[in-house]
C-alpha cells in the first residue's frame, strides 16, 4: 500500500463542474479540499470554454420562465427541482466571473424572460443553457478563450484559499464503508497507488469521449468500424481536446459502488473528419476555415440512404444536427451542394451566410481547401462533376439520392417544401448542370459524452434503486440528464449545467460535511 | 531568443498552434504543447512575440 492522504473533501476532476464545486466548498467554510485530475492541466472543457455565458437573473419571472422551459425541454423527465436550483446558480455567474474573476463583458444583451427558449437557429429547440437567460460575451485574453481565463484564474485563486490541486493524479476507484463513501483510490505519475480518506467525495470526471471502448461498450457509438477511427485522437472530430483523459474512469468508479446506469450519449458539435488537420473548431475566430464555414450553411443533408431527415435550417443549432446526425445510419450525414451555391457565397456572403456565432471571411478557395485535405489521405470530401460519382465516392444510395435531389429542387422551384419546412430562402438546388458538386461526410462531433450518472435534486448520487449515496456528489456532463431528461438530447451541459451543478454539489457536500 | 510555456498556466487550448504552427505543435501522446525551436530563428521573431500576447492564460513567455 501507498502513501495515505486525508481530506474533508475530495474533488474528482477539475473541469468546468470541479472548479464550481471547489469554489463552493470554499466559500462554505470548508478547509481541507483535494482536486485530483487526471490530465497535467486544467480538465473537462477548461481547454475550450466559450467566450460567452447565460445567466438567469435572479427574478420571479425569469426564473420562472427558464426553469419552464427546462422542464419541457427535457420532457419532464429531468428532476424539476434540481432544474430550479441550476437556474438560480446560474445568476451568480455574472457575480463570479464579472466581480470575483474580474473578466470584462463587453456585451451583455438582456433578454425578455418571455423569449427563452425561442431564439432560432443556435438554440430552438435546444434549450441547454444557452437560451434560459441573458448572454454575456466576454473578453478573454489575446485571442483566448474568455471562460478558460475565469477558470485559470479561479484555480489561482482557490489555490490562494488552500485548496490542493494533484495533476495527472487519477481517482479510480471509490471506497464506501457500509452506505456511506468514506475515501478513493488515486494514482499518482509513477502509478503508485494513493489511499485518499475524506468525509465525502464530489465526482466530476467528465464523460468518456477518450475511451472509444468504452463509448462501443456503452452503446454511445454505433457504426461500422470502419467509421470508429473517427473518434480517435488523430481525427479532431472530438474538439474540446482530443488527449483529454476522460476515460469514463468516474462513471465506472460509481457504478461499481452501486451507482445508478443512465443513458450515456454524445454531445454535439458536427464536424467533417480532417485526420492530422486542425480544422479551426477550437478556434474559428481565427482561422475562418471554408470547411467549418460551409458545413454551418443550411444547404441539403441527407443520409447513406440518400434521404434528407432534417429542415436544414437547424444547420448552425450544433445540438439539433447531432442528434440528427446520430438517428442516422452510421451516426453520420452528408452535406451536399452545387457550384452555383459556392458561386453565391463567394460572391454575397453577407446576405447569404450563416455562421457559427461570428461572420465569417468571404468564401474563398473552397475547393483548393478540399483539395489540399484529400491530398493529405482525407476520405470524407470529394467534389465531382456528377451526383453519380459524389454517390458512388462516399457510398451514399445514387437512386435514392437522386429522388431526393429531385424534390429538393422542386421545392426550391415551389417555394416550399413539404416534408421538412425549410424555408425557400435557404434551398439550394443542387444541378449537374451547376459544373460541379460537392459533398461532405459529417460526424456529431464532441466536447465530450454526456450521462451514465444520476443526481437528485441536492447533487448526491443516486444508487441503482434511486436512493442517494451518503457521502457521493456528482456533477457536470456526467449526470446532465439529470437536468435534460435520459437520454440527454445530445445538448451539452454547458457552463449553465455543468459549473451550476458543480456549485450545488460543492453546497451540498459542505453542509454534509459540517453536519458530520 | 526562446520561447517558454509555463506549464501550470498552459490550459493546452492550441492557439498557439492554431496561429502560429511554424513554432508550436500540441503533443498528444505528453498532453502538452512543444516548441519546435529550442532558439527562435531570426525569421520568426514576430510571431514569437505575437503567440506571448495572444496566448490566452500568459503561459508563453519569450526570454531573450
Amino acid at each position: 500500500m501507498g502513501k495515505t492522504m486525508t481530506f474533508d473533501v475530495v474533488v474528482m476532476g477539475s473541469g468546468v463542474s470541479g472548479m464550481g464545486a471547489a469554489y463552493k466548498l470554499v466559500q462554505n467554510g470548508v478547509t481541507n479540499i483535494a482536486v485530483f485530475e487526471k490530465y497535467p492541466a486544467q480538465g473537462g472543457a477548461v481547454s475550450n470554454c466559450p467566450m460567452c455565458f447565460c445567466s438567469t437573473p435572479d427574478t420571479p419571472e425569469a426564473q420562472k420562465a427558464a426553469y419552464e422551459v427546462l422542464a419541457r425541454f427535457s420532457n419532464y423527465g429531468g428532476n424539476m427541482n434540481l432544474i430550479s436550483k441550476v437556474v438560480k446558480y446560474s445568476s451568480e455567474f455574472p457575480r463570479i466571473f464579472l466581480e470575483e474573476l474580474k473578466i470584462e463583458a463587453p456585451f451583455v444583451f438582456p433578454r425578455d424572460p418571455a423569449d427563452y427558449g425561442n431564439m432560432r437557429g443556435y438554440t430552438q429547440g435546444h434549450a441547454n443553457g444557452l437560451d434560459v437567460g441573458d448572454y454575456y460575451f466576454i473578453q478573454g485574453r489575446g485571442q483566448g478563450h474568455a471562460l478558460s481565463l475565469a477558470l485559470l484564474r479561479l484555480r489561482l485563486k482557490l489555490e490562494k484559499e488552500g485548496v490542493q490541486f494533484f495533476f495527472q493524479t487519477p481517482i479510480k476507484k471509490i471506497v464506501k464503508t457500509g452506505d456511506k463513501v468514506t475515501g478513493a483510490i488515486a494514482y499518482d505519475k509513477e502509478g503508485n497507488e494513493i489511499e485518499l480518506k475524506c468525509k465525502a467525495l464530489i465526482v466530476a470526471s467528465g464523460g468518456c469521449s477518450g475511451n472509444l471502448e468504452m463509448m462501443k461498450e456503452e452503446g454511445i457509438l454505433h457504426v461500422d468500424p470502419k467509421f470508429e477511427e473517427v473518434y480517435t485522437d488523430g481525427y479532431q472530430v472530438m474538439i474540446t481536446f482530443p488527449d483529454s483523459c476522460q476515460d469514463g474512469d468516474g462513471q465506472k468508479a460509481v457504478w461499481s459502488i452501486g451507482g445508478m446506469k443512465t443513458p450515456m450519449v454524445i454531445s454535439g458539435d458536427p464536424e467533417v473528419p480532417n485526420p492530422g488537420v486542425r480544422l479551426g473548431p477550437n478556434t474559428p475566430w481565427l482561422t475562418p476555415n471554408q470547411i467549418k464555414v460551409v458545413t454551418e450553411q443550411p444547404w441539403l443533408r441527407v443520409n447513406e440512404q440518400g434521404k434528407r431527415f432534417i429542415n436544414e435550417e437547424m444547420s448552425n443549432q450544433h445540438t439539433a444536427m447531432s442528434r440528427a446526425y446520430c438517428a442516422q445510419t452510421n451516426m453520420h450525414g452528408y452535406m451536399i451542394f452545387d457550384e452555383t451555391t459556392v458561386k453565391r457565397m463567394e460572391e454575397a456572403f453577407e446576405e447569404n451566410y450563416v455562421y457559427f456565432i461570428f461572420k465569417g471571411a468571404k468564401l474563398t478557395g473552397l475547393r483548393e481547401q478540399m483539395d489540399a485535405a484529400i491530398a493529405k489521405g482525407n476520405k470524407h470530401m470529394c467534389h465531382f462533376n456528377t451526383i453519380h460519382e459524389v454517390a458512388e465516392y462516399m457510398g451514399i444510395d445514387e437512386a435514392g439520392l437522386k429522388e431526393t435531389i429531385a424534390k429538393y429542387n422542386k421545392a426550391a422551384e415551389d417555394g416550399y417544401d413539404p416534408e421538412f419546412h425549410t424555408s425557400a430562402d435557404y434551398i439550394a438546388p443542387v444541378k449537374e448542370e451547376s459544373g460541379h458538386i460537392y459533398c461532405f461526410r459529417i460526424f456529431a462531433g464532441s466536447y465530450d459524452t454526456l450521462g451514465g450518472l444520476q443526481i437528485n435534486e441536492n447533487g448526491n448520487l443516486l444508487d441503482v434503486n434511486g436512493n442517494p449515496i451518503e457521502a457521493l456528489y456528482g456533477a457536470g456532463d456526467m449526470v446532465a440528464g439529470s437536468i435534460y431528461g435520459n437520454p440527454t438530447s445530445n445538448a451539452g451541459p454547458t457552463v449553465f449545467g455543468s459549473m451550476t451543478t458543480g456549485m450545488l454539489a460543492g453546497d451540498s457536500a459542505a453542509a454534509y460535511v459540517k453536519s458530520c | 531568443m526562446r520561447i517558454e510555456i509555463n506549464n501550470n498556466y498552459c490550459i493546452r487550448c492550441g492557439i498557439c498552434e492554431d496561429e502560429f504552427p511554424c513554432l508550436f505543435k500540441r503533443n498528444y501522446d505528453e498532453h502538452c504543447i512543444d516548441v519546435l525551436y529550442d532558439e527562435i530563428p531570426a525569421e520568426y521573431a514576430e510571431q514569437a512575440e505575437q503567440s506571448a500576447k495572444d496566448c490566452a492564460v500568459a503561459a508563453i513567455k519569450i526570454v531573450k
